[in-house]
């Protein structure tokens, strides 16, 4: 009697694992930015892998070539942690396992993104 | 593994539950490139330093790079990329709720593996010929 709540608002966004909505948005945002991005990375690769190392550099210092590069290793990576996320919960065997797998995977995710963007940046930036 | 398996959740891929058919493919296809190409940009991100470096990393992975191994290196990738990619796409149909007949699904499944290899060798094609 005293609930105001519907029974649709206690229901909302709570799957079979009380959770997901947010990881399915984030998995199809980051999907649609990279499905954008990825035909500008192959293009652009294409145009650099014959000039060789000088074509590289001119490829990632030209603007639009970092912004490819920074979009891309970012959506990348932010998805493929989702992804690899959603394997680690599928396969691993125990809660501990499920722990340090995610805990693994958001570090290296994190921290090769780090490495990444930094080198862009010096490449992009001259530092 | 499977004697500490506690979870009582089936495992995917459900093969006991499943006879094969071109979805289930396109699906295991998918999760196996999607594993992959996170381990390759997670490289990309290590090679990205070394050219940040400078020249000599990149000198030393020429010896692979412009080699018959590296053509074959580059369709891989090429191929799993685009895979992952027109896979990719049609799972954003699949959200909408678009796609889901059964044969047209498998039909695509093909299509797509096809398309994704054919992709792939025009690329390693056209990059072969601009090396020269």
């Amino acid at each position: 009697m005293n609930d105001l709540r519907t029974p649709l608002s206690k229901v909302r966004g709570h799957g079979a694992a009380n959770e997901g909505v947010q990881h399915h948005i984030a998995a199809r945002v980051s999907a649609i930015i990279l499905a954008l991005i990825t035909p500008f990375f192959i293009w652009g690769l294409m145009k650099a892998l014959p000039a060789g190392y000088e074509g590289f550099m001119a490829w990632i210092a030209s603007p639009f070539g970092a912004f490819t590069w920074l979009v891309f290793i970012t959506a990348g990576l932010y998805h493929g942690r989702l992804g690899m996320n959603e394997v680690i919960l599928d396969y691993a065997s125990s809660h501990g396992a499920r722990t340090f797998f995610t805990l693994v995977n958001m570090l290296a995710s994190a921290g090769f993104w780090l490495v990444g963007v930094l080198a862009i940046l010096k490449i992009w930036l001259g530092a | 593994m499977s004697k500490q398996w506690t979870d009582k959740r089936p495992m995917s891929p459900h093969l006991s539950a499943w006879k094969w058919h071109p979805t289930m493919l396109s699906s295991i296809l998918n999760r196996a490139t999607g594993i992959v190409l996170y381990f390759a940009v997670l490289a990309i991100c290590v090679g990205l330093a070394f050219m940040a470096a400078g020249p000599e990393g990149f000198e030393k992975a020429k010896s692979v790079i412009y080699t018959p191994f590296g053509a074959v290196l580059f369709f891989a990738f090429a191929g799993i990329i685009k895979y992952h990619l027109f896979n990719g796409v049609r799972h954003l149909f699949w959200d909408a709720g678009k796609g889901f007949d059964p044969k047209f699904s498998n039909t695509l499944s093909i299509l797509i593996i096809v398309a994704a290899a054919l992709a792939a060798a025009a690329l390693t094609y056209l990059l072969i010929g601009s090396l020269k």
